[in-house]
This record gives structure tokens, sequence and C-alpha cells, in this order.
């Protein structure tokens, strides 16, 4: 398509400059667009992993929680597991990855997740806790991957979304209006040419006549 | 700076977990999880908020608005029940959006 402005010299330089920015941005989102596939494909495997690695784990967690909590009054559940003696604390930072920030988790916690009496709880409940206990860091982890994957999926589509308006609207139609523009600018000076060898001719024949009318008298 | 981890669900889903530092957020209906989402959203202290997969779908609209920051992370995990499926098809609906099929469904 043929873009709406006036073939002049003046547009056709500025076209030319904002066809050159627009080929450097091309060139620069697409090794964008590559490098975040790249980053993002590392991750996602692993993510998905360990996705069913954990839902595998939950799932015993919970079913041994359950037993537990058949096992025992709901208050006395309750009571045993108000005050948890045990510590969690997440630091976050944030990592730039290809101009997407995603966060860097750091998980520390202290004391024991024993914190009820042994005597008024089931065993059931220790191992249900033992089992959430050691699946919790791979939880935190797959936090970190699938939330940045989801993160960088985000940035790959808005990417790709730029590179493709740029390759096949943005390009082509400033490289035909460049084309359009050459073209006219031509013509006009071709038009101009044959103008004036016209003039030159009329002049030329006018002054022979002149002269030999001059040379009748 | 230190960040929470929260974790929403069923009462008896997610009991477990406040004994390992947690914080449990019980739902018992759909009103009171999206208030408690509106809550984690204005608050910005959580790191991660893992919700147990029978909520994600009810609480899509509240979910929704948190997309896209860098924090907090939300993870669905399987409830008591066990799993629904709907963690891995969140990572293929992921997959779809980067790649624009589903690579990792046949593997």
């Amino acid at each position: 398509m043929i873009l709406n402005i006036n073939p002049t010299r003046q547009e056709l330089i500025k076209l030319k400059r904002k066809q050159k920015t627009a080929q450097r941005g091309h060139k620069l989102l697409k090794e964008k667009r590559d490098g975040l596939m790249k980053q993002f494909m590392a991750i996602i495997r692993e993510a998905k992993e360990l996705r069913t690695n954990i839902e595998e784990k939950l799932a015993k967690g919970f079913e041994s929680f359950v037993f537990a909590a058949a096992d025992m009054r709901p208050e006395v559940m309750e009571e045993a597991l108000s005050v948890p003696a045990k510590k969690t604390s997440l630091k976050s930072t944030t990592k730039n990855v290809m101009s997407v920030d995603v966060p860097q988790f750091e998980y520390k916690s202290e004391g024991d997740f024993l914190c009820y009496s042994l005597k008024s709880t089931s065993s059931e409940l220790d191992s249900a806790l033992k089992n959430f206990n050691d699946v919790l860091p791979d939880m935190i982890k797959l936090a970190q991957i699938e939330h940045s994957a989801k993160l960088l999926a985000a940035e790959v589509e808005k990417t790709r979304r730029r590179v493709n308006a740029l390759e096949y609207v943005l390009i082509p139609n400033n490289a035909e209006t460049i084309k359009y523009i050459t073209a006219k600018l031509n013509e006009q000076e071709r038009g101009t040419l044959i103008t004036l060898m016209k003039v030159k001719d009329m002049m030329e024949q006018q002054e022979a006549d002149e002269l030999a009318q001059s040379a009748e008298v | 700076m230190d960040y929470k981890i929260a974790i929403l669900g069923n009462h008896d889903a997610i009991l477990g977990f406040r004994a390992l530092g947690l914080e449990t957020h019980d739902i018992a209906t759909q009103e009171q999880g999206l208030e408690v989402l509106k809550k984690i959203r204005e608050a910005e202290d959580y790191g991660i908020i893992f919700i147990t997969e029978d909520w994600t779908p009810k609480l899509e609209k509240e979910l929704l608005k948190l997309e896209g920051r860098a924090l907090p992370a939300i993870i669905s995990i399987p409830s008591q029940e066990g799993t629904t499926g709907e963690g891995l098809k969140n990572i293929s609906k992921i997959v779809e959006q980067a790649v624009g099929s589903d690579i990792l469904s046949n593997e």
C-alpha cells in the first residue's frame, strides 16, 4: 500500500530515514524474539517436569493429611496447628531476562514443623506434614519457574507481533512508497528536461528567423 | 524485602500448610475468595500465592487482574481430591501463547 504523503524530495528523505530505523528495529526485535524463545524453551520443560512431580507428591501428602484429619477431632486438629513453630521467609529479587523482570525467590525457613503435642495427635499427621515440608521447596521453585515462563510467554507474544507488524506491514509499505516517490520525481525531472529542450529549440528557431529577416533587409 | 507466601483453598485442604509457616486463607464461597484476592492485590507484599485447583476457575476474575505482574506468582496446586489437570493445562496454554502451538503435549 502506498502511503498517503506528498511525493516531494523532502518527504522522500524523511521516509528513507524512517525506513532505515524500521529495518534496524526489525533486526533487533527479531534477535530479541529468538533470545526470549531460547530462554523460554529452557525453562518450560523444567516447569512441566517439576509440576508433574509436585502434583504426585502433593496428592500423597493430601491423602495422608485427610487420613490424619479423619483420625482426630476437628478442634484438636485446629488447636494443634494454630500456633506454627516454623517460620518461613521469602526473599525476592528480580532478574532481567531480555527486558522482562522475572522473580528469583530465595526461601528460608526456621524451626521445626512439629509444633504440637505428640500425645493428642495422630502419627498420620506427622507424616502428612513431613510430606508437605518436603514438597514446599519444590513448590517455591515451581512458582519461580512457572511464573517466569508465564511472563516470558507474554513478552514473546508481544515481540512476535511487533516483528510481524514491521516485517509485513511497515517496511513493505515504506519501500513501496519510496519507490513510488522516486518514480514520480524522475518522471517530473524528465518532464522538465523535455520542456527545457523544447523551449531551447523554439528560441533557436526564433533567433534563426530573426537573423534571416535582417539579412533580407 | 521479605514477601509473604499465601495459600488459598478449602479449610481442610490447606490447614496442613499452616504448620509450615505459610499464610492460610480459608475459602468457602466465591465472594470470600474474591475478597481475599482483592486484599492480596492491594497489600502488594505477597510473593507467591498457591491456590488449590478446584478454586482457580471460580476466582478467574480477580486472578486476571494479577496477571502480568512480576509479583506475586500465582500457582495452582492440586487439592485433596487429587489433580484435575488444570495446572498442566495451564502450562500448555503458556506454551501455546509463546510458540503458537503446544509442542510439549506429545512428549
